[in-house]
Order: structure tokens, then sequence, then C-alpha cells
């Protein structure tokens, strides 16, 4: 067992609670072994959570099976970082020893000490909050120094389009920059395509007289991105040893299948899922549904790297029709010609996203240049705010310059440049 | 867990605060059933052990609600409205050391009550106010309440703010304003507001103007819809934002309708940082959300819904009315158009049974009618608390950054500079130790360049948006 889980802020907390229900409730029939990746000896979870308000760590303790947390490892602030990334990345002035980040460190190191190999660390967090996105990027750097040799992969989920905040560009611009200098990989989530996803989900089933509309809540998105995660990185066969135990080595073999070039590291995920037995195929058809093929001005997008992880593939099914899917997401997912072997794929006879026995599930990730429609919508928004002056004294008062924006809208230009250089 | 301390200031500043402490209790009555002393009442509320005789040391936290005291200090320099608070039902939630009170008022004279009394009393208040924040474990904001028109609320209110700034720097200051309407019956109000202006643009951090006129308009509409019942449109009484049923008090008086209004208001602006929700919104972030420039901190508020109906089925349809109507005239707590000027930022604040699809769809709905100021096309900022307000089942409070504040402010100065070239009374204002010409033209001074801020940010209005696909539908 490899990886530490580190959920900071609100969002990441929440999606966290989504995840370990899926982990340690999920598919029944899944062996205790299956489980090893995720927790301690003592069968307390590997996860530090961190957040600078009380009320959301103190609901995702109620709601996951008792007893599950270690307590040492739930890190809670008073006061909130007011949705402000330089307040969440400097922190209070004066802080010292008993700040948040200073806690966490603490926390993460003796966690990383219970592991039997430390290879790297999985971070949730949302791009547009204050702790999320400010904290969670000074933890990123912070382990990037201290365990230069681990990985860090992380969840990040980016706001509404139609807005969640004012400082929603700001923060985020700050927060991708970092991650682009720290991380190793980034799974891009957005709560537009979460929405729409669990709302086109709701509209298959047959809808109640008292709600015509289809309604969605914040746990039903947090679900859909939890089992999504869950699709890639629960053990799969492919990659457990013939004892049976896993390693936890799916994060880690996921960067290094969908990271070729490190300069281009977000990630984005589909997932299609089903009770019956419906052929892979339309599965896989159903996952280049949520793709976005096109940016806003017309360019078609391109990946470097694909990896599809099957699941409930009780018959091998999969991979016995392995080449027409193959084909398919090759040709919708429009892989570069550069690389050799641009699909990975991963099998396992279990499903663990639903529990009825005949379900199946595939999880596509792809390292698609459609994060450029993201960079350049955000780059543009807050360029135009950053030229009004407004809302930067709340970041002067909290250790921001100008100096730190101008280096972040040229990495994001940069990290463009080279997801459009990629498509020769 | 943070908490917040509630400064009254003045005759108006008392009768909202006191009316704010019974709607409170009465929130947290309807949800708190086991009597536990909870995080939630943490934040408004001390646990106090009457039995033991030592005064201050004696808060308890956790477990049973013993006996509740306010995090509040009452301020007023005449003694009626204390007194009456202290006789009435409420008398149990307030120390007789959370009071400040003088006898002989302020005679409607800003400058009577911030720089006499202000110097009279300044160690006293500083010491109230160390005390209170010493009971709190992570003290996040002061509410100060006041209103602008007359002496004490005026004068001593904005020197309480001073005292604040200079004291705790640190901890926010949301005030709640109340100005006065053009028919009101003190004649030196415009000199005691432009005066308090002053004050507030350099000291506050955000402040939430009310007017009375609006808040007569919204009771007697919702009056006019309780006697004009349809069959099947009947409201449930107690549902009202203006009703203080089920709470502590006895009778109603003559202004509880209105001061209930703002009483819900602050119920609601502080929902999201006291119970759970799925997306929880803290009181900084209003702050920092809502005020892009530090000046122009001056929040439209807006309630809805005004009242439920006694049918207890909402469809959905409902639901999207209230969002709509959040955004009328005859929902907010000031005169102002904000459809015709440019928003800056808004904030909504959505508390019950609402999801997140809902509240996206109407953000989508309600998007193309509003023009928002061009660096800050997504100007949303969102929170759901999952406590509903007493009586309903969803509300939703609408706080709006809005370049239409700028028309209160000329009309005051107008009203202001009408008195001023006559010099009307301004020998009260000078006989006063401390006060000068120069604290009229300056304060003048300050309302105007705020003015011009504003206008400033209007010129941009329907300049060169850099996406084309939004057209602004004109209402």
């Amino acid at each position: 067992m490899s990886a530490v889980w580190l959920h900071v802020g609100q969002c990441g907390n929440q999606i966290g609670q989504e995840w370990w229900r899926i982990i340690t409730e999920g598919g029944g029939h899944s062996c205790e072994a299956d489980r090893y990746p995720f927790l301690s000896r003592d069968g307390k979870l590997g996860a530090v959570c961190v957040d600078s308000e009380p009320k959301v760590l103190r609901k995702a303790q109620k709601q996951v099976k008792h007893g599950c947390f270690r307590e040492s490892n739930l890190i809670v602030g008073q006061e909130g970082r007011g949705s402000n990334w330089a307040y969440g990345y400097y922190g209070p002035p004066n802080e010292g020893e008993r700040g948040l980040l200073q806690r966490t460190m603490e926390s993460f190191r003796k966690e990383t000490e219970r592991r039997d190999c430390y290879s790297g660390t999985v971070l949730f967090h949302s791009l547009s909050g204050g702790t999320g996105a400010g904290l969670g990027a000074r933890l990123c750097e912070e382990i990037r120094e201290a365990y230069p040799v681990g990985h860090i992969l992380s969840v990040s989920v980016a706001p509404h389009q139609a807005g969640e905040s004012p400082l929603q560009h700001y923060n985020t611009l700050l927060c991708l920059a970092a991650l682009q200098r720290a991380a190793d990989g980034v799974l891009l989530f957005h709560n537009d395509e979460a929405l729409s996803r669990v709302l086109s989900l709701q509209s298959h089933r047959p809808s109640s007289l008292s709600s015509p509309q289809a309604q969605a809540s914040l746990s039903s998105m947090n679900s859909h991105i939890a089992s999504c995660l869950a699709g890639l990185l629960y053990p799969v066969h492919n990659l457990t040893t013939p004892s049976g135990i896993s390693l936890g080595l799916e994060p880690w073999e996921l960067l290094r299948s969908v990271s070729p070039v490190p300069a281009t590291k977000f990630l984005h995920t589909t997932q299609a899922h089903t009770r019956s037995t419906v052929l892979w195929d339309s599965l896989a058809a159903s996952t280049l549904q949520m793709l976005p093929r096109h940016s806003p001005s017309g360019n078609l997008h391109y990946s470097s790297a694909v990896l599809a992880v099957a699941r409930g593939d009780q018959s091998n099914s999969f991979l016995s029709s392995l080449d027409p899917i193959l084909r398919r997401l090759r040709h919708g997912h429009r892989c570069a010609a550069w690389n050799p072997f641009p699909i990975d794929y991963w099998t396992d006879p279990q499903d663990v996203v639903s529990p009825s026995p005949s379900s199946r599930s595939l999880t596509v990730c792809s390292n698609h240049s459609s994060v450029t429609d993201l960079l350049q919508r955000v780059g543009e928004r807050a360029h135009d705010m950053f030229q009004a002056r407004a809302y930067l004294h709340w970041y002067q008062r909290y250790g921001c310059e100008d100096q730190d924006f101008l280096q972040a809208f040229d990495t994001l230009r940069t990290v463009t440049e080279e997801y459009r250089a990629g498509d020769e | 867990m943070t908490q917040s301390i509630v400064v009254q200031v003045g005759q108006c500043g008392n009768q909202v605060g006191s009316r704010f402490w019974d709607l409170a209790l009465r929130e947290h009555a309807s949800v708190n059933k086991k009597g536990i002393y909870d995080e939630a009442l943490s934040s408004f509320f001390r646990n106090v052990d009457t039995r033991r005789s030592d005064g201050d040391n004696n808060d308890i936290s956790g477990g049973k609600i013993r006996s509740l005291r306010a995090r509040a200090v009452l301020i007023d320099m005449e003694e009626g409205v204390v007194n009456e608070i202290l006789q009435g039902p409420l008398r149990d939630v307030f120390d007789s050391k959370q009071l400040i009170t003088d006898v002989s008022g302020s005679g409607n004279n800003w400058a009577v009550g911030h720089k006499v009394y202000g110097s009279t009393y300044r160690e006293e208040i500083v010491e109230n106010l160390r005390k209170a924040a010493e009971h709190c474990d992570c003290l996040q904001c002061f509410f100060v309440i006041h209103s602008m028109g007359g002496g004490t609320g005026s004068g001593l209110g904005t020197f309480v703010l001073n005292v604040l700034e200079d004291e705790f720097p640190e901890v926010y200051r949301i005030v709640t304003s109340v100005y006065p309407s053009a028919e009101d019956d003190v004649i030196t109000s415009p000199y005691n507001s432009v005066l308090a202006m002053r004050e507030l643009t350099e000291h506050a951090d955000c402040v939430l103007p009310i007017e009375n006129q609006s808040l007569v308009d919204i009771v007697n509409k919702i009056k006019h819809m309780s006697h004009c019942g349809k069959l099947g449109a009947e409201i449930k009484q107690s549902s009202t934002i203006i009703s203080g049923q089920g709470g502590v008090k006895g009778q109603e008086k003559p202004f509880d309708a209105m001061n209930n209004i703002v009483a819900n208001m602050l119920l609601s602006l502080t929902s999201s940082a006291r119970f759970e929700g799925s997306l929880n919104m803290d009181l900084n972030e209003i702050t920092m959300n809502l005020v892009p420039f530090p000046r122009l901190h001056y929040l439209v508020s807006s309630l809805s819904p005004l009242y439920t109906l006694a049918d207890v089925n909402v469809p959905s349809r409902r639901l999207d009315q209230m969002f709509s109507d959040a955004f009328s005239k005859d929902h907010q707590l000031i005169h102002a158009d904000p459809k015709h000027n440019l928003y800056l930022a808004c904030a909504l604040i959505v508390r019950g049974d609402v999801q997140v699809s809902d509240l996206r769809r109407n953000i989508e709905r309600l998007k193309p009618s509003l023009p928002f100021v061009s660096w800050n096309q997504e100007g949303w900022k969102t929170g759901l608390c999952s406590v509903p307000p007493v009586g309903h089942s969803h509300s939703l409070l609408a706080l709006t950054n809005n370049t239409c504040v700028k028309s209160t402010f000329i009309e005051l100065k107008d009203r202001f500079m009408k008195l001023y070239k006559k010099k009307a009374h301004l020998h009260h204002y000078l006989h006063v130790d401390g006060m000068e010409q120069s604290c009229f033209t300056e304060a003048v001074s300050s309302l105007s360049s705020l003015i011009e801020e504003y206008n400033q940010l209007d010129a941009t209005k329907g300049l060169l948006m850099t996406d084309a696909q939004r057209l602004n539908i004109a209402v």
C-alpha cells in the first residue's frame, strides 16, 4: 500500500466522503484484500482531511462508517478562508506552529511513515475555493519539496462557468499555475459536466409527478465524480499480484500511461455504467458523448494518451471484442499520431461502481486538449478583472502580489501552447 | 465555528436589535429540539450557569442549555428603549454589564453623539467590547445596527465603528444602517447622515443600507395580501417576515413589523455560517466576494418569499418565482433600481429544500436581464443552507453590490446641500467641542468622490464584452 489520500477544503472533503463510502461499502462482494491500498494496518483509512472550518468534516465523519477516520488525521480550523486563494495559500499572518499548514504536514508525515512504501499522494480539492485552491496548492508544493520522489496526482474540480464565486477566476488561475509546477497529473472534473451528467441520468428514469423537472443535488454530483475516480483507481486485475493483494499502484500506473509528456498533465475523465449486459462497444460510445470535441473557436481537440478501465468483465467479453472498442476510442479521442501506444486498457471482473452482480462500467481517462478551453477562458476572465484592478486589495492583504498573477498568466499561456504544439 | 457580536446603538438600533434577538431565539428553538447548546447557538449566544455568583467566568460550552446570554453590547444615550428591553420578556438574555446608557440623549445631533459621548464613554465602550470578545473562542464579525438620521445611532454608532477598527482590526465590521426617507421628521437628518456616511465609507467592511419607506411598503403589501385572502391563497400568519409570532415577545409594537424584516435579513445573512448545508458560505466570504473595491461596499439586500401560503405543496414553478421575486423592486430593503444600473457582484443565500440544479437553472434564466460589469460577468456567489427560516420550506436572500445605490447617496447629498447652503442649524454642531467646518466639507467631499467612483463604473456599461453571445435584453 503506497498512497496517502489528502482531502482539502469543502469540495475536497465532500467528494472524499462519497469516495470513502464507495470504498468502505462498495460492491459487497469485493474482498478485503482489495481494500488493502486504502487502509492502514490497524484498519483506519489512509486519509488526511483538512478544512479551515469544522462543519463539512463533522458531517463526513458522521456519514462514513463510524470509527473509520483516524482522529489525528482530521485537521480543522475555525474560520474559513473566505474564497480567497491568498488567504488559503499564505494563511493568517502569525499563525506559526499551530497553523493548518504545519498541522497538516505533521499528520501527513506520520501517515507516510505508516506506509510500507510511500509512493505518492492523491490530493482532492476544488479550484475555486479559498482553502481547496489556496491551501491545496500550498500543500502540493510543500509535499513536492519534502518528498521529491513521490508522485502527486490531484483531483481538481473546476467551478460552474456561469459563476459560482466572483473570485473563481483568480483562484483557478493561481491554483492551476501551482499545480502545473508541482503536480504530476491533474484529474480535472467540471461542475458543469457533472451536473449535466447527473441530470441526463435522471431523465432516463421515470419522473415522479411531484417533481417534473429533473433535480440534482450536490451530493449526487459528488457521487458521480467519486464513482469516476473509483472506476480508475480501485484495484484492477492487471496490476494485482498473483497472491491477490493489491499494491495500490493504480494511481501511479495511471500517470505513467496517460502523462507521456511532463508539460501536459491535465486529464479528462468520463464514465458509463450499466446494470444490464450492454455491449462494451456501446458503453464506449456512451463515454464519447460527454467528451467535448471542439473548442469554442471550432478547432478539433485531440488526445495524447488514453486509458480505458473496464470493470465487471466477468466473461472476458471486453478482451474478446477489444479491437473495435479501441478503434472507436482512438477515433473519438483523435489520438495523436506520434504516440505508438495511444490507448492502454485495464480490466477487472468486479465492478466497484455499483453493487449488482451483472453491472459493468467503463471509465475512460484521456490527456485531452479540451483543457485548453478552460485555461483560455480562465486566463481571459482573470485578465479582465486584473486590468480593472478588482478584488486585488483582498489578495494583497494576505500576501499576494501582482507578480504572482503575471507569472500565473504566463504559465497558463505556456501550457496552452504546449497542447497546441502536440497536435502536429 | 466562529462567533459574532452585535453592537446596537441608539433608539432604532436597539429596537431592531431586540427584534433580532427575539427572532434568533425563535429560529434556534425550532431547530434545536434537544436543548443542547450546540455550535450554531454559540455563534450568537453564551451558555451561562446563573447559580454561580462570580460574574464572568461561568461560560459553559456544550451540554444542555442552562441560561442563554446574547453576545451583544447595547448602547443608548437615553434610557427609554434599553429599559423597555430590560423589563420585557428578553431581560434574561442580556446582562446588565452589557449596557452603556446615559440620560439625556443626543438631541438628534451627530456631533454630540460622536464627539461628546464618544470621548466620555470611550473607555467604557472598549472595556465592554473586550469582555464580550474574551468570551469568544474565535470572533469573526461585529454587527453594528444603527440609524443614520439621529444623533446617538449616527454619531456614537460611527464612533464605535472607529473603536472597533482600532481595537479589533482583524475582525470584520458589517453595519446595518437605516437611512432616513425624504419625508423624515428630523430636520437635521441630512447632516447626520452625511457625517456618518464618511465614517462608514472609511471604517466599515460592508454596509447594508435600509430605507424606512421600503420597509413600510413591504409591510403594506403583506397586510394587503392577508386581507384580501383569495380562496386557496391564505397566508400562514406566522410565516410572514414581518411577524414575530412564536417569539418570546408578547404584544406587537408599531415599528415591530418593519424591524422584523431587518432582523430576518440578518438571520438569513448568518444562516450559512451557523447551520449546515451542502454549500457553506461563511461571513468572510460575503465581504471578500462582494467588495471588489474597498470603498464600494454598500450592498442592496432583498428577501423572498415575503410569506408562505397555507397550501403545502410547492411546485418548482414557485421556486423559480422566489428567485424572480428577489430581483424585483418590491422585495428590496432600499429604494433603488438595480436592473437599470450596473451589477458589480451578487450573492444568493438560499435556505431550505433547494437543490444546486434549481439554483444553477435560475441563475442561467435571470442572467440575460441583469447587466453585470464587463469584467465580472460571472459575478455570482452562491450558498446553500439546509435549515429554512421558521414557517418556510425555503427562502432566498439576495445581496447585490450595484451602482444603483448612488441614487440614494445623490439624494442625500442634495438634501444636505439645501441645508448647508443656508447654514441652517449649523451652529448646533459647531458649538460642540472638536467640531469644525472642515468636518462638514470633508464629509461632503468623501460622499462626492464615492458617487464619482460609482459613476466611473457606470461609464463602462455597454462597453465591448468579449463574449458576443450574451445580449443585454432590456427590461
